[in-house]
């Protein structure tokens, strides 16, 4: 085959970070068109044309040859954007965007006075036809152009200025529902012909230009054995021939709808007449704004059940069921004394022992993404169950948490010592430390839980637990009621108190269903949706910002404006998480030689650390202490919760890098565990070992990392702004985003990679 | 076009300046506005991710036989991974298949810096042979391409100069700086929200410290 066919045959790459942005789009559109068949075939051929014209060897030839090149814009400006516009997507994907963006966020926005003036201003007909114009004009320049085919990132930004430009211009055109144009028809033929007029003329200058504009096409051109000049004037010929075929029958098309004195279709105020309806009073009522894309016949819009993981088709059943729950911690801790066999009597290299990879690059990565992504689903399936319900079985304890252990002090401390530690000992690179760690922790819950009622090894002693719980904050799920009425008419309040009829305990955290606020505390163990007799509790998605900001009653947490323990924890979880990632970049190994200066560096290490966490934490303390006028304990309470967000994006930008970078580790140990075992090679395969010392770094990873924390800052800021919080908060916030951009950035050390 | 044809447009480009100028005399289509800046942002994103191949000319070699382009991207050269792109046709313009494509980087005194061999499968585009090769000293360099096939035979020579990389904070600037709009999108929706709940008379923040405090029972 020859490798013009090759080309030809070769002709589309699906490239995944093309489609998923494409694949949203059509899903907006997909779920808010209302439109009719015809409109919609518009839509989707138009996205058709769109794959076409950046997808497929156009693209890639596109740098050879000048025609081919022009070929794709044409396809951009002349095909896909006046397809796109036809299918009257605005409102389509408007309208398929969820309920909370809509009418929460984007509904203010949009109503807002200036923010219409804007949308004017863009949408005038002066204002498109000038924009169109311009972006041909200027992308065509020779300079503009060679920039744009010598660096990837101008092409790019040309392409998005083309495709802009014409949805502008034919927007104009084809009015597509619910906006209409200002100009009338015959105005708006006017404005079609003289973009034709440019069009010609450009299209003449390329054509009769004599020599070749573009130096670059020149040479590949030649090099490809066509003649330069051919190259330039088929591509006018094609840019010429291609507009007067579109422009023309469109300015056709509206003469004759000008002609029937009708618009291709019935005016808005003509459609609600005929069905009867009311125009919608749009005003400035964001609500209502949002409530105006309603399709039109339709009934009143309903307000839409929250959605409940709980209620989904399998998923959901897994969650709801106690048993299942159970399996799935029993299974966790029988992992766990996998870990710990092989951490005990395993190789002792970090990066081939289970111990040594599976809890610090798969586990904490995986629980970090799902905090983010879907709420604290490790502390649900926490194997620690496992040894608190022996304990609470052997002992029956009776005797609640004695007051210094149910705040956070204690909490707090574990949290400092066990940071400590781990930088002091290197937990990660040591599989027997990590074996006697996991020993101690299960220890611990059965101690605890032997001696205390409720689940105080998790409120007030487990440090991961701490962490998940304060993070779990900006997670979107929460376990709550799904209608507050039926609480309100409950009497038996078995969410809290448990149901010994069904054999369900009531909430170990104190937790109180009706009036608990945000996730701090619990440990979506489920208990009480076992235990209401309603099924009123969902694991329901929610955004509520106000978790982050309502410092008042909460049930199991009391008045958290007056809790300073809760807010220093807040406050180490959030600093933590900045200790915890810049300790593994080369930076901090050479500021600990350099203070070590021949001592013993074990524990100056561990004094680092501690003071990296302790320091920031006092002062912001202190600085709340600093206002005369106002409650201090408030304002301290208010600005840690504004920092978690700072905080959860670090923690996932740091177990996510080392899951990203070293996930196939975890195959690697597993194989090598099995070997061991004496599983056949031939059946299991050899470790590809190369996966833990020398894997390569996705190009997405710090980008995906940057924009992490830079949606971290903003959410912070958010945060500070509605709180009404003093500098000091916004310059915190600033100065950790500064840190956290600072810390990845830096050549990172990974875990799990051999040494 | 008659006179009162053009008339009437100049007045309706009056009347619609008059309309920008004046923005609260008559509204008109917010909700559409609004829905094409979610698609615009949305498409664009579809546009931005389109995929650059082959990158700037470097130099064109007539050879016996065919013609010989080298292509490399980013252009200039700087410190870092750079892709090198060839394209070899022969006189029939067709592009030669097989042909073993050499790309070395030696220094001006002579000194092999690296080599490596472009192969059709490291390209996008299937008529080009591609090579990425890491470029580690900041000084003019030798680029040379040798292309040996039983029809076709020679090499081309290009001498450049190898600009230092910019730190690698400046690599992701934009990903940095891309708090700026977001700040800026929230900024305004939090005006928005502000100016619609003071016509209401309330407060869309937070009542300070001490008003909750004093609200405790």
């Amino acid at each position: 085959m020859s490798l013009q066919t090759l080309a030809v045959a070769d002709w589309i790459k699906l490239d995944p970070w093309l489609l998923l942005p494409m694949v949203v789009v059509a899903w907006l559109y997909h779920r808010g068109a209302r439109s009719g068949r015809g409109s919609r075939s518009c839509f989707w051929l138009g996205l058709l044309v769109l794959l076409i014209a950046l997808s497929t060897q156009i693209d890639a030839m596109g740098h050879l040859l000048l025609w081919v090149h022009m070929a794709q814009h044409v396809l951009l400006v002349f095909v896909a954007a006046p397809l796109l516009v036809l299918g009257a997507p605005g409102m389509a994907c408007f309208r398929g965007l969820p309920a909370f963006i809509r009418k929460d966020f984007l509904g203010p926005l949009l109503a807002d006075r200036w923010a219409r003036v804007g949308w004017r201003i863009l949408l005038h007909p002066v204002t498109t036809w000038l924009v169109f114009v311009a972006t041909t004009w200027g992308w065509h320049t020779p300079a503009a152009y060679q920039l744009a085919i010598s660096d990837p990132l101008w092409h790019r930004l040309e392409h998005v200025c083309f495709l802009g430009g014409a949805v502008l211009f034919w927007w104009q055109v084809f009015e597509p529902w619910p906006w209409k144009s200002r100009w009338t028809k015959g105005a708006r033929i006017a404005y079609l012909l003289a973009a034709d007029i440019q069009n010609t003329v450009f299209c003449a200058i390329l054509a009769f230009a004599g020599t070749s504009i573009y130096g670059s096409y020149a040479a590949t051109a030649w090099g490809l054995g066509w003649d330069p000049a051919r190259d330039q004037r088929l591509a006018a010929g094609i840019m010429w021939f291609v507009g007067q075929l579109v422009i023309l029958p469109a300015a056709v098309w509206l003469l004759l709808g000008a002609l029937k004195g009708r618009a291709g279709k019935p005016s808005l105020a003509a459609e609600r007449e005929r069905q009867s309806l009311p125009l919608p009073q749009l005003g400035s009522d964001p609500r209502r704004l949002a409530g105006a894309v309603q399709p039109l016949g339709t009934q009143p819009h309903r307000a839409a059940r929250p959605l409940d993981l709980l209620r989904l088709p399998v998923l959901g059943a897994c969650f709801r069921s106690r048993s299942a729950r159970l399996t799935l911690r029993w299974l966790l801790a029988i992992c766990a004394l996998l870990l710990v066999i092989d951490g005990l009597w395993g190789p002792e290299v970090g990066p081939e022992n289970l111990a040594g990879t599976i809890p610090w690059t798969h586990w904490r990565g995986i629980t970090a993404v799902l905090l983010l992504l879907v709420g604290n689903v490790a502390c649900m399936v926490c194997p620690m169950m496992a040894p608190r319900a022996l304990g609470k079985w052997l002992f029956q304890p009776a005797r609640a948490a004695p007051r210094w252990l149910k705040g956070k002090w204690v909490a707090g401390a574990i949290l400092v010592a066990w940071l400590v530690a781990y930088e002091m000992f290197d937990f990660w690179s040591s599989p027997w430390a990590t074996a006697w760690v996991i020993i101690t922790y299960f220890a611990l819950a059965f101690v605890i839980d032997s001696l205390f009622s409720g689940a105080t090894f998790c409120r007030a002693v487990c440090p991961i637990g701490q962490y998940q719980m304060v993070l779990s904050l900006v997670s979107p799920t929460q376990v709550m009621a799904r209608e507050a009425s039926v609480c309100a008419a409950c009497s038996t309040h078995d969410c809290i108190r448990g149901n010994p009829a069904r054999g369900t305990p009531g909430c170990g955290l104190d937790l109180f269903m009706p009036q608990k606020i945000g996730n701090l505390d619990c440990t979506n163990c489920l208990d009480c949706v076992d235990s209401c007799p309603s099924g009123n509790v969902g694991w329901i998605v929610t955004s509520r910002a106000s978790n982050l900001m309502d410092v008042s009653l909460r049930s199991g947490v009391g008045f958290l404006a007056q809790r300073i323990d809760m807010a220093v924890l807040l406050l180490l979880v959030t600093i933590g998480a900045f200790v915890n990632a810049a300790a593994m970049t080369p930076q901090w190994f050479e500021f600990l030689g350099w203070l070590a200066q021949g001592t013993a560096s074990l524990w100056l290490e561990g004094a680092a650390v501690l003071v990296m966490l302790v320091v920031p934490t006092a002062a912001l303390v202190m600085t709340s202490k600093l206002r005369r006028v106002g409650d201090s304990r408030q304002v301290l309470v208010r600005g840690a919760l504004t920092l978690v967000p700072m905080g959860a994006a670090m923690w996932v930008d740091h177990f996510g890098f080392h899951l990203t970078s070293a996930w196939k580790t975890g195959l690697a140990v597993v194989q090598r565990a099995l070997l061991d075992l004496g599983a056949s090679g031939k059946w299991v395969g050899e470790p590809d070992w190369i996966a833990s010392c020398c894997a390569q770094i996705p190009d997405w990873l710090k980008p995906a990392e940057l924009v992490l924390l830079d949606v971290g800052l903003v959410a912070s800021l958010w945060l500070v702004w509605r709180s009404r919080l003093s500098a000091i908060w916004w310059i915190a916030a600033i100065g950790l985003f500064a840190a956290g951009v600072w810390i990845v950035l830096q050549p990172m050390e990974m875990r799990g990679n051999l040494p | 076009m008659n006179n009162r044809a053009i008339m009437h447009l100049m007045i309706r480009w009056a009347r619609s300046l008059w309309s920008i100028m004046c923005p609260g005399a008559r509204r008109v289509g917010t909700p559409g506005a609004a829905a094409l800046a979610i698609l615009a942002v949305s498409l664009m994103w579809c546009v931005a991710e389109a995929r650059a191949d082959g990158g700037s000319v470097l130099g064109v070699q007539q050879l016996e036989g065919g013609r010989l382009t080298l292509l490399a991207s980013p252009v200039p050269l700087s410190v870092g991974p750079v892709e090198f792109s060839v394209l070899v046709v022969d006189d029939d313009g067709a592009a030669a298949e097989d042909v073993a494509v050499l790309v070395e980087v030696t220094s001006q005194d002579g000194s092999l810096w690296d080599t490596a061999i472009a192969t059709r499968g490291d390209s996008q585009n299937p008529l080009l042979a591609s090579a990425i090769m890491e470029l580690r000293h900041a000084e003019l360099s030798i680029i040379t391409v040798r292309v040996d096939s039983p029809r076709l035979k020679g090499a081309l020579s290009v001498t450049l100069p190898v600009q230092p990389s910019a730190p690698l904070w400046t690599q992701y600037l934009p990903w940095i700086l891309l708090v700026l709009p977001m700040a800026f999108i929230v900024g305004c929706r939090e005006i928005a929200v502000a100016r619609s709940s003071r016509r209401a008379g309330q407060s869309g923040r937070l009542p300070r410290a001490p008003s909750l405090v004093s609200a405790r029972p």
